[in-house]
């Protein structure tokens, strides 16, 4: 299997059919596929002999670069026995380099894509005495830029042939959609390059400049950024640039003997991508920052992502207080709360009746939030801590040490927080500490500019206190008055706001075990585990569901998983899951893929549109019914007919975990059952 | 025109401390109703003597305990204290409120299951649990609290015989400056007792140590007695997790936080002298501070409170029966409620409170009961202006002990009601029959 994969990870894929199809137009030429293949077996056998990851190796990501090589050396080597054994070193040699910048790649952020095949072919290039070039094929009556396009995608294949090309085009279209989309506009801004440039170019020089306008325009118009308008002119910007090099290296290419083939690509790509990461912002087009898939996988993962989270910042910020706390100076509000220091929260306790102190109010003693624990609101390092600032009498304010006492802790680069205001001889911790999220800072008091006991909360950018702050977000923190758990907020003055509390609730799906559920009859295994990279996955056949697994809260990030896997009911009944106790448990909401949701015969053409017209999710809420086990139920906003389109309902047994998950959409219902032994 | 009661007219010495230019006469104000209802519509639908109970009062107990503590610690659990006041009405509002039920006796447990409460959200503490109450507990995964050796060696047989594993916590008796020890519960901790049945327990290997328990006394003033015990629990906890390895599940402070009534040797009035919820919590959480670490590292903070949470809640209506005049000078009333219903009498200052505006002026009164016990003095020296016989008068922040501590003696015990948050009334407890009464006796054939 991970010989195919070796063929589909040449179009990013893992798809057995892509790569099938690959093969098979790569055998169009006998002689060239032959020697794909054996390359792919000769890097099979050296990524065993290095011991490389079993997992990595399975996916193909160590073969395609083999494979590439191969065709090639089938294609313009002569046939001997030289051949052959630059064949077999080259290939060896594609594996090796393949795993070197892997682990460059992924310190820097920069694909390696095929950079281990062109450094391959460029040494044997000039090992070998003698060079064929790949001659293209005859157009077969069609219109021009068709039979271009369709040569150049051969051309990937070392097989510049019309024919080859529509095997490769219909691998391309079961990849991506709007990867062929984009491929297509690659190939018209080549064609429009050649018909603009005054010398007239020979055929195989044509066919590669599309290939790789072809390839940029896919690259960085899905692959590497979300699919949007902005992302298309981002693409064709590049191809742009793509088509420069590729003609203004061409005859310094020449006078080196070295083939051009896929260079530009590269050039283009890496060049971009470097160029985009100075941005000020990374909006428009937005760049992948997560695990990049098909670019109809990258746009519904960002657009569920930003439904779903909507989150400014990576880190998840929950309140830097216990219990629950009361905004009494918000966004913009009062008199401190303004121009450089707008983004900031003061906070208090209040007792049942809305009174911030006992008794007659009249200490700081007698004020509710008096000494009360304050807490890391993320994890992070501690940046700064200045003490010694004593607390004021009520009503007073220093305005010499107008922050007080304060705890700065770094969460990352350029993201930082400040708790102000605190008590004297209180701070628990020490610069250069590492604290995690909920451990104690300090105690609430009133140093500083602060009249009355209160905490004074603000994220920012440098670690300098009293720095500009930037936009405040909490995560995952319970409105008190709604009783709901909101995924992203921003409290304004008079709310309040809770953590959630840690409880029993535990989906009973530890990593590293299996559990069997049973659908209609049928067993259903789920494995659960941590993959490579650390993240954690729910894997089931073929299908897997990223999630996340906090003290508090479950949380699934992505299912990648074909259309009928039972992984999406298990995704749509317990999207989000607050892991807290109690009767008076809060209700939440969440945000479904829409792709999942769409009938499989309006799929393809949902994904060509989708980067242009903005596609919902499905709005869903959520709420625990009181009771002895967990019982979560979940709804959607949209109704058809009265009837809610989407209905959910998850059942967690104490002990056991998820015994049961099951949705009902559009009428049609699916439960899965756990078998317990 | 009926006869009115005669009664010899006194003359009183008017002492310092009355009304002049520069103070005032201590008013008592009346309570007419109990949360909207009127108090005579309670004892016309009920009976007198009547204990009635607030919902809205215990709601705002528990509420007000639970978030005092919940601003101080991440995870906090409150265990209701069922000796306190077991009544099916008042459990389950407490259950409804979120609480979990702390019991010392198997009735106890049986009681907690039998009002839906989860076996596994159950503290079973007390020195007598025998092999019953033990299996029970284990079987339902309660969590049990060893006081004493062989209850120890007599879990382990019990675990091995159900081929289970239970968590269960371990009771320390720890000794705090300023309040009597209670040795006779638990493992001392200074004398190294503790660490020995840690070892112990260990060694058996039956049985998973996941709490700590730690009950200091009854109706304590000073919360300072919290802070050194709960430092010495946070400190026992520590050399478990650095010696053994052992990560607890929660550490349990129990209750005995003082109501707002007055002891009888007590000086102050209860309003100043009784800390408040938060003071507690300052003094429990500040002890505890040794322990540190994100949320998830941190042992569940259980508390044990019953007579703080639901003595406010409660009052005694009582109807006036008789006046007297004692040889020296001093009032006497009797009423139709007495130490038989009202056990806490014999060591609180309950507050007396008339139904209407009393005229005249307080004078020394004590309140007798109804029973021909001369123990039976409700309240001893009571400034009261002149009752006469019929009069309600209301004693509060009974709601603790009395109804589960009651003696069926000489009447029979009298109904239990509750307001609810509504202006609902209605019954928690029938009053007592002669039915029933001699229902459970049995005559011998021979007599």
């Amino acid at each position: 299997m991970d010989l195919i994969r070796s063929w589909s990870q040449i179009l990013f894929s893992r798809d057995l059919v892509v790569g099938g199809l690959l093969l098979v137009a790569s055998l169009l030429d006998p002689w060239v596929g032959l020697h794909g293949l054996l390359a792919a077996l000769v890097a099979r056998a050296v990524a065993a002999a290095l011991g490389l990851a079993p997992l990595v190796v399975g996916e193909g990501l160590f073969g395609y670069n083999a494979v590439l090589f191969g065709l090639g050396v089938g294609a313009m080597l002569p046939h001997g026995t030289w051949s052959e054994a630059l064949l077999f070193a080259g290939s060896a040699l594609t594996v090796v380099l393949t795993a070197a910048l892997r682990d460059n790649g992924l310190r820097t952020g920069l694909p390696t894509l095929s950079a281990p095949f062109l450094i391959a072919l460029w040494l044997v290039w000039s090992a070998s005495p003698e060079l064929v070039q790949p001659v293209p094929g005859p157009d077969r009556g069609l219109p021009e830029p068709v039979a271009l396009g369709l040569r150049a995608l051969g051309a990937l294949l070392f097989v510049p042939r019309v024919e080859a090309g529509a095997l490769v085009l219909l691998a391309l279209l079961r990849w991506s959609r709007q990867g062929t989309v984009l491929g297509a506009a690659g190939v018209l801004a080549a064609w429009a390059v050649i018909e603009a440039v005054p010398v007239p170019l020979d055929p195989s020089q044509a066919t590669l400049l599309a290939l790789n306008l072809g390839l940029v325009s896919v690259a960085l118009g899905g692959v590497w950024f979300v699919p949007s308008w902005a992302s298309l002119a981002l693409g064709a910007g590049a191809a742009g640039l793509t088509a420069l090099v590729s003609l203004g290296a061409a005859p310094v290419a020449a006078r080196l003997g070295l083939p051009l083939a896929i260079a530009p690509f590269h050039v283009g790509v890496w060049a971009v991508l470097l160029a985009m990461r100075q941005r000020a912002e990374d909006r428009s087009p937005r760049s992948v920052d997560f695990l990049p898939g098909t670019p109809e996988e990258n746009l519904q993962y960002y657009r569920t992502r930003l439904a779903r989270f909507g989150a400014r910042y990576d880190v998840r910020f929950r309140a830097p207080v216990r219990g629950t706390w009361v905004v009494t100076q918000g966004r913009g509000d009062g008199p401190t709360h303004r121009n450089e220091w707008e983004h900031a929260l003061d906070l208090e306790v209040a007792d049942a009746d809305g009174r911030l102190a006992r008794d007659e109010g009249t200490t700081a003693e007698q004020h509710l939030c008096w000494h009360l624990p304050v807490v890391a609101c993320a994890d992070g390092v501690v940046a700064k801590v200045i003490d010694g600032v004593p607390d004021n009498p009520l009503g007073q304010v220093d305005l010499d040490d107008n922050w007080g006492n304060v705890v700065v802790l770094w969460h990352a680069p350029g993201l930082h927080s400040l708790v102000a205001h605190l008590s004297p001889r209180t701070i628990a911790v020490v610069e250069g500490q590492r604290v995690k999220t909920g451990e104690v800072l300090g105690l609430c008091g009133s140093s500083g500019r602060s009249p009355r006991p209160h905490l004074h909360w603000q994220l920012q950018a440098t670690p300098q206190v009293g720095a500009p702050t930037l936009p405040l977000e909490l995560h995952d923190v319970v409105d008190a008055a709604k009783g709901e758990v909101r995924g992203t907020w921003t409290p304004t003055t008079d709310d309040r706001l809770r953590n959630l509390v840690p409880g029993e609730v535990d989906l009973g799906l530890p990593p590293g075990t299996e559990a069997t559920f049973e659908e209609d009859g049928r067993p259903v295994v789920i494995r659960s585990e941590i993959d490579p990279w650390g993240r954690r996955v729910l894997v089931c056949g073929d299908g897997r569901t990223y999630h996340g697994l906090h003290d508090d809260l479950f949380v699934v990030y992505d299912t990648l998983a074909p259309p009928g896997s039972p992984l999406h009911v298990l995704h749509a009944a317990l999207a989000r899951l607050p892991l807290e106790d109690g009767e008076r448990s809060p209700t939440w909401s969440d945000h479904l893929p829409p792709r999942t949701l769409v009938p499989p015969w309006l799929r393809p053409l949902q994904d060509a549109v989708a980067p242009f017209v903005p596609l919902e999710g499905l709005h869903v809420r959520y709420r625990r019914v009181p009771g002895d086990r967990a019982v979560i139920e979940g709804r959607s906003d949209r109704e058809r007919g009265g009837v809610p389109v989407l209905t959910t309902r998850a059942v967690l047994a104490p002990g056991v975990g998820l015994i049961e998950a099951s949705q009902t959409l559009r009428g049609v219902t699916r439960t899965l059952r756990r078998r317990v032994p | 025109m009926t006869r009115r009661p005669y009664e010899r007219p006194i003359i009183v010495r008017h002492e310092s401390g009355l009304g002049n230019k520069l103070s005032r006469v201590p008013a008592l104000r009346p309570q007419e109703e109990i949360d909207g209802v009127s108090v005579e519509e309670l004892v016309k639908t009920y009976g007198s003597p009547l204990f009635v109970f607030s919902e809205q009062t215990l709601v705002q107990r528990q509420r007000a305990l639970a978030d005092a503590f919940a601003v101080r610690w991440p995870k906090v659990r409150t265990a209701w204290s069922y000796k306190t006041n077991y009544l099916d009405g008042i459990c389950r509002v407490l259950h409804r409120e979120g609480a979990w039920a702390e019991v010392v006796s198997e009735m106890e447990l049986d009681k907690a299951l039998h009002n839906g409460v989860r076996p596994d959200h159950i503290h079973f503490n007390g020195p007598f649990k025998p092999e019953s109450a033990l299996e029970k507990a284990f079987r339902g995964g309660t969590l049990v609290h060893l006081d004493n050796f062989d209850e120890l060696r007599r879990a382990e047989q019990v675990a091995t015989r159900l081929g289970k594993r239970p968590g269960v916590a371990i009771r320390l008796s720890v000794a705090a400056e300023g309040i009597p020890p209670w040795t006779r519960f638990g493992f001392h901790l200074e004398s190294g007792q503790a660490r020995d049945a840690v070892r112990r327990l260990l060694a058996g290997d039956k049985l998973d140590l996941v709490g700590l328990h730690c009950h200091l006394g009854t109706f304590l003033l000073d919360p300072a007695a919290y802070r050194e015990a709960a430092g010495k629990l946070a400190a026992f906890a520590e050399e478990l997790r650095t010696e053994h390895g052992i990560r607890l599940q929660f550490i349990d402070i129990g209750g005995g936080f003082a109501s707002h009534n007055a002891l009888k040797a007590q000086y102050l009035p209860a309003e100043q002298a009784t800390p408040s919820f938060e003071q507690y919590a300052d003094a429990v959480c500040d002890g505890l501070r040794a322990l540190q670490g994100p949320p998830k590292e941190l042992p569940t903070l259980v508390l044990e409170t019953g007579r703080a949470i639901v003595d406010d809640a409660g009052y005694l209506i009582t109807t006036v029966h008789a006046t007297r005049r004692l040889p020296d000078g001093r009032r006497g009333v009797v009423l139709d409620a007495g130490v038989n219903v009202l056990f806490t009498a014999w060591w609180y200052r309950h507050d007396v409170v008339p139904t209407r505006h009393l005229a005249g002026i307080p004078e020394p009164t004590v309140l007798y009961g109804p029973l021909c016990m001369n123990i039976d003095v409700v309240r001893d020296a009571l400034p009261l202006p002149p009752v006469e016989a019929g009069d309600r008068l209301v004693l509060r922040n009974v709601g603790a002990y009395n109804v589960t501590q009651w003696m069926q003696f000489i009447t029979l015990r009298p109904a239990v009601v509750m307001v609810g948050r509504n202006g609902q009334h209605g019954l928690l407890r029938k009053p007592e029959t002669l039915e029933a009464l001699t229902s459970w006796e049995e005559v011998p054939e021979w007599i």
